[in-house]
């Protein structure tokens, strides 16, 4: 299609005028009749009929058959016809299930159908092949048939002014017909013009035929190649008169045209129609041929405007009227009850093509020893041709134009499918070709032509010309422009195999990569195989257009034209190019002739006011430099990972419990304190609540003096597991000054603590015997230091102390005192064992132990109770006093806290890796944690106390470093983690009366606001605050000495050891 | 009664109190900034008042081609560079809306508006 000079200024002039008329080809009957067969079966194919009416000599293979269960009927279906006698009706293949007394109508229509191909077996199982269900393959595959091009199915009007005496003429050409076998040609044609005049031709091109009769028709053309192959082709004509004149044959009046949109990645076009005429039933059928025709008025001038002329643009030669051809898409019927209103889709060849199913087929190049499915001269076209022709009816019912290419294929596979998935999938694997329906039905197999090369090849079959330059006045309000800056792809790798043909047989394949080695910045990276190319310049050549057609610059270019330009198609592909002034556009883009490509097409009519206008979309036409040549490993790499099979029948996922939010035990009274003292062990039970009034005291120590209890108290506590009930007191003898029994330590289980006075009794779980007498070391007594019972088993303790001459000891018990353990071994250095050492036994895990020894410098660790041990943290000179584990919130027991020499505070957050000094510093004046160090008080006085409620809180007990005798608690929220400053002072104590006279420190371990102090100075006092240490009472040993017995006076616990001050946590 | 020259399909009509072109309107305007016509334009005849039998010819006409088919009207012709000054001429190919009447005055319809569609004027 090429614009003259002359046409494109009559597409210019304005205004446009344009009148569509619908027509639905409306088949006559040609034969019916009644099934007459008794017990007929499923699937049946030869039927015999009864009542027959027609002439079965006229059935053509291919026409419609019509199922019904009445006379006329369509309800049931329809099927292909093969072949007729007078009292037997042959069909295609199907699974009906069939009844007798049904009614059969063969109605003269062509229409697209599946074919389906056969093999039976003979009683040697020696296959035949069947192309069709009776058509046995012979040489279909080396003689082709010749694909036949008669132009469009048709409609249009007797002239003039549609009168029913009027003559209508209609132009026929065989261009487009040719033999794709290879080096074949045409040698005969054979028309036959159901209704024209002439009514046949042997001429290649017999121009005008003429109609002189409204009615239905059927021309078909029979073409004949050099081989003797032959086929035919039909299209269905309908001559009408005008609504207003006399005949019988008219287009649809009340209709309109809702929708009319073409798109080349859709394949073809898509309509949608109304109809509000009073319409039979059996003409609105699934599958009907839709003709939409037109006439035309262009430009201004009285002559154009008042007489109907051939209307500039379509592709079939002096068919222009033919606006558009389709098919009425399957179950797209619709009936509007309130309006009587039909409404359906129409669909393009192609898209009708989508409805029908097909057969997988495979070819090869090569003898394979299957002859039907050898092709010696495969091609992507004539797999396509060859699949359209065998595998459906297509091919007789419109035409087709091949690509052209000619690359040899050695074997091609079509899957089952859709007819144009399939035929379009082949073709874009082989070529990155596609087929696309043109307005009036004519399928093109095209390659994108910005994939080719420019030049002569990309104007292949001529229609890659510029058909038309459009400018301003051509497009309605503004153009709109999309540009895409950012490429599509980044990168493309094709990749593709030169077959040589059957004749030499040699394989080469090719990798090509656009646009480089270095691949653009955005768009995604894709790879296209298995192309059917010639070589490697024409891979790399491909390559390298699609990667700039991939990444076109401006991919759309939306134009509303301004009057009807249908000229304009989206197949063939065709040129158009755009012309825009810098004012066209905000933008001020500025093009001259810039090529682009029609890729969609929408039209909108307007019946009111007889206007036909098109929408146009486009596409940069572009090219690009040639990719480059990728090299094929020798070894293919693996581009994806071998994985294991994963087939795994994974258990249900259950999930677990909600985790019920830790139930802390409710606040303790506090009311009930053991104080263990000048071998007492007393308690109150009244200790918060008879503060006002005076703690009342009682002794339960029933065999003080006896013969239960041996030496003098040095630790007492609590059994962490049983508190209420089960404490353990460790007494010594250290009198002896050599290794003679009783001297050494005792520790006793006392059971039944919580009953009533004199209801105690004591178990010795330890003697001086089993603690071992032996001498070690130089001279001095044999004595324990320290008792630890596990706070997680109670079974498990530890003792320490020192054996007769002054080394340390270590023993463990795992059975709660039945036997003991020697776990001073070697391990700790030998000159590092010495005196007084002291446990600390974990709260989170069994097997781990702090020990602190060797004259008190060195703090030792253990993660398996003690067999092993390492050396954390060494004081130097002087003491560590105290050491404290903030048990909760303190993960892997990395947090402690300690104190040095009597002077110093101080503080650990990784495990002893680093040491914090945390002293106090208030009121000019440093704080120190004065330690009683008195014999056997190391655990029996803490300092420290902490305690967790939300945040890390600690309080401490310290005196002025100056007067020596003020006390200050202080207090801190956040672990003492900024340092001293952390540090609050919560309550000053005033002439205390003595250097070492604050001590044991506690805190309630279950009610936060509970502190209890004793102050052994000028006067004892046991004191307690119920405000978290801001103000305190006195004193709760107002009544021991009334209660227990005088001992001492004001000052009874004095410098006296205090062997412990333990408060029930769970009273 | 006034019968003049107005025709619908060779029958005479009353002569309408009012008859004018009616503006075209513009289906859209170029990329140049030019507005795009139809091609097609329309007349419309109003009468103040008529009778029954005057109404009845309308409503026939209309009929007669409700559902398909075209008029020949004869009415005044649209002045172009090459027409006359003033004259009756035939538009054939025509349709017509449906004639729309106003309120009664006695026993006449009044305010009577036909509006004739698809005339080629050029």
């Amino acid at each position: 299609m090429y614009l003259t000079d002359a046409q494109l200024s009559r597409v210019r002039t304005r205004p446009h005028r344009t009148r569509l008329w619908l027509g639905i080809y409306q088949p006559r009957v040609i034969f019916s009749g009644r099934i007459n067969q008794a017990g007929i079966a499923k699937g049946d194919r030869t039927i015999t009929l009864d009542g027959t009416s027609g002439d079965f000599a006229l059935i053509q293979g291919g026409e419609t058959c019509f199922i019904s269960t009445i006379s006329g009927g369509n309800e049931l279906g329809r099927l292909r016809v093969r072949s007729a006698t007078a009292t037997t009706l042959t069909l295609a293949e199907n699974a009906i299930t069939w009844k007798d007394d049904w009614y059969l109508t063969v109605v003269r229509y062509f229409e697209p159908w599946g074919v389906y191909p056969r093999v039976t077996l003979d009683d040697d199982n020696d296959p035949t092949f069947f192309k069709d269900y009776d058509i046995a393959y012979t040489n279909q595959n080396t003689v082709l048939d010749p694909v036949i091009c008669l132009g469009p199915n048709h409609a249009g009007f007797l002239e003039p002014d549609g009168i029913a005496t009027g003559i209508a003429s209609v132009w026929y050409t065989s261009s487009g017909t040719f033999d794709p076998t290879e080096g074949g040609g045409l040698s005969s044609y054979d028309w036959h013009f159901e209704g024209g005049d002439p009514t046949g031709s042997t001429a290649a091109d017999p121009g005008y035929v003429s109609y002189t009769g409204c009615g239905q028709y059927v021309t078909s053309l029979s073409v004949t190649t050099d081989d003797g192959a032959t086929f035919t082709g039909r299209r269905h004509v309908q001559i009408l008169t005008r609504p207003d004149q006399v005949g019988s044959c008219k287009p649809f009046s009340r209709w309109g045209l809702r929708s009319l949109e073409g798109n080349r990645d859709a394949g073809g076009y898509n309509a949608r129609i109304w109809i509000r005429d009073v319409v039979d039933t059996d003409v609105i059928v699934d599958g009907a041929l839709i003709v939409v025709f037109s006439e035309d008025w262009e430009g201004g001038t009285s002559e154009g405007i008042t007489g109907s002329y051939v209307k500039v643009g379509a592709n079939a030669e002096n068919r222009d009227q033919i606006l558009f051809t389709g098919y009425i898409l399957e179950d797209s019927i619709r009936l509007d009850p309130i309006t009587s209103q039909v409404d359906f889709k129409v669909g393009s060849i192609t898209q009708r093509m989508s409805e029908l199913s097909t057969f997988s087929i495979a070819l090869d190049a090569e003898d394979n020893g299957e002859p039907w499915t050898v092709f010696p001269s495969l091609t992507t076209d004539r797999t396509a041709i060859h699949y359209m022709r065998w595998h459906s009816t297509v091919l007789s019912v419109a035409d087709f134009a091949q690509t052209g290419e000619t690359q040899p294929l050695f074997g091609t596979t079509l899957g089952r499918g859709n007819l144009f998935e399939t035929i379009d999938g082949q073709y874009f694997s082989d070529l990155m070709a596609s087929i696309v329906s043109d307005r009036q039905g004519k399928i093109w197999a095209e390659v994108n032509e910005s994939y080719q090369p420019t030049g002569s090849t990309r104007q292949n079959n001529g229609h890659m010309q510029s058909v038309i330059q459009l400018s301003r006045q051509d497009w309605r309000n503004q153009i709109g422009i999309e540009r895409d800056p950012h490429a599509d792809l980044s990168y493309i790798e094709l990749g593709g195999v030169a077959y040589s043909g059957p004749v030499t047989g040699t394989f080469n394949p090719y990798l090509s990569g656009a646009p480089g080695e270095a691949p653009d910045y955005f768009g995604k990276a894709e790879r296209v195989s298995g192309l059917a190319i010639f070589g490697q310049d024409q891979l790399n050549e491909l390559s390298g257009n699609v990667w700039a057609s991939r990444s076109a610059l401006y991919p759309k270019v939306q134009i509303l034209l301004a009057g009807d330009y249908r000229f304009l198609d989206i197949a063939p592909q065709h040129r158009v190019e755009l012309t825009i002034a810098e004012g066209d556009t905000f933008r001020h883009i500025e093009w001259t002739n810039k090529p682009f490509i029609p890729q969609a097409v929408v039209y909108r009519w307007d019946a009111k006011n007889q206007a036909l206008m098109m929408d146009l979309a486009v596409t940069e036409e572009t090219d690009g430099p040639p990719g480059d040549t990728v090299l094929i490993p020798v070894n293919p790499p693996y581009d994806q990972p071998i994985w294991p099979d994963w087939r795994i029948e994974f258990p249900p996922i259950i999930p677990p419990d909600p985790p019920e939010p830790p139930v802390d035990p409710p606040p303790g009274t506090g009311d009930l304190i053991y104080l263990c003292t000048h071998n007492r062990l007393t308690r109150t039970r009244n200790f918060v609540i008879g503060r006002a009034t005076g703690s009342t005291w009682e002794d339960i120590t029933p065999t003080h003096g006896g013969s239960g209890v041996t030496g003098t108290f040095r630790n007492f506590l609590l059994d962490p597991q049983d508190p209420l009930n089960t404490a353990y007191l460790h007494t010594d003898l250290v009198a002896e000054a050599v290794p003679v029994p009783p001297s050494g330590p005792h520790i006793y289980r006392i059971n039944n603590l919580n009953g009533p006075t004199g209801t105690q009794t004591y178990t010795e779980i330890l003697d001086p015997v089993t603690w071992d007498l032996a001498i070690d070391g130089g001279s001095g007594s044999s004595y324990a230091t320290s008792v630890s019972v596990s706070p997680i088993s109670s079974n498990v303790i530890f003792v320490s102390g020192r054996m007769f001459g002054g080394n340390l000891r270590l023993i463990r018990s795992s059975n709660g005192g039945a036997s003991w353990t020697d776990i001073k071994n070697s391990a700790i250095n030998a000159s590092h064992i010495s005196s007084h050492g002291r446990f600390w036994a974990s709260e989170k895990a069994l097997q781990n132990l702090w020990l602190h020894a060797h004259f008190g410098r060195i703090i030792y660790y253990s993660n398996s109770q003690g067999e092993v041990w390492t050396n954390l943290y060494d004081v130097g000179g002087g003491n560590i006093d105290q050491l404290h584990f903030p048990f909760n919130a303190n993960a892997a027991d990395r947090i402690a806290y300690w104190t040095e020499n009597s002077t110093s505070v101080m503080k650990t957050d990784d495990h002893f890796a680093t040491q914090i000094n945390i002293t106090p510093i208030f009121d000019g004046t440093t704080w120190r944690p004065i330690f009683n160090n008195a014999l056997f008080d190391y655990t029996a006085r803490p300092q420290i106390q902490t305690w967790h409620l939300n945040r890390l809180l600690i309080a401490m007990i310290a005196r002025d470093d100056a007067t020596e005798d003020r006390w200050m608690l202080f207090y801190a929220d956040d672990g003492v983690d900024a340092g001293f400053n952390s540090w609050f002072p919560r309550m000053e104590f005033l002439d205390v009366g003595g250097a070492n006279a604050m001590g044991p420190f506690l805190w309630h371990k279950t009610n936060v606001d509970l502190m209890a102090l004793i102050q052994t100075g000028d006067n004892d006092k046991l004191m307690l605050s119920v405000d978290r240490g801001f103000t305190w009472s006195l004193d709760g040993l107002d009544r021991w000495e009334t209660d227990i017995g005088t001992i001492g006076g004001p000052d009874f616990l004095g410098f006296e050891p205090i062997a412990g001050l333990e408060w029930v946590t769970l009273a | 009664m006034p019968w003049g020259d107005y025709q619908i399909n060779a029958n005479q009509i009353l002569v309408p109190t009012q008859f004018r072109w009616l503006p075209r309107r513009a289906l859209d305007v170029q990329g140049d900034n030019r507005p795009i016509y139809p091609a097609v334009r329309s007349a419309e005849l109003k009468w103040r008042l008529m009778s029954n039998e005057e109404w009845s010819v309308l409503q026939d006409q209309f009929r007669s081609i409700e559902a398909s088919g075209t008029s020949v009207v004869r009415i005044p012709e649209f002045p172009t560079a090459t027409g006359q000054a003033y004259a009756f001429r035939e538009y054939s190919g025509t349709t017509l809306a449906e004639p729309t009447i106003g309120p009664y005055f006695e026993e006449h319809p009044k305010s009577v508006v036909l509006v004739i569609h698809n005339i080629i004027v050029e």
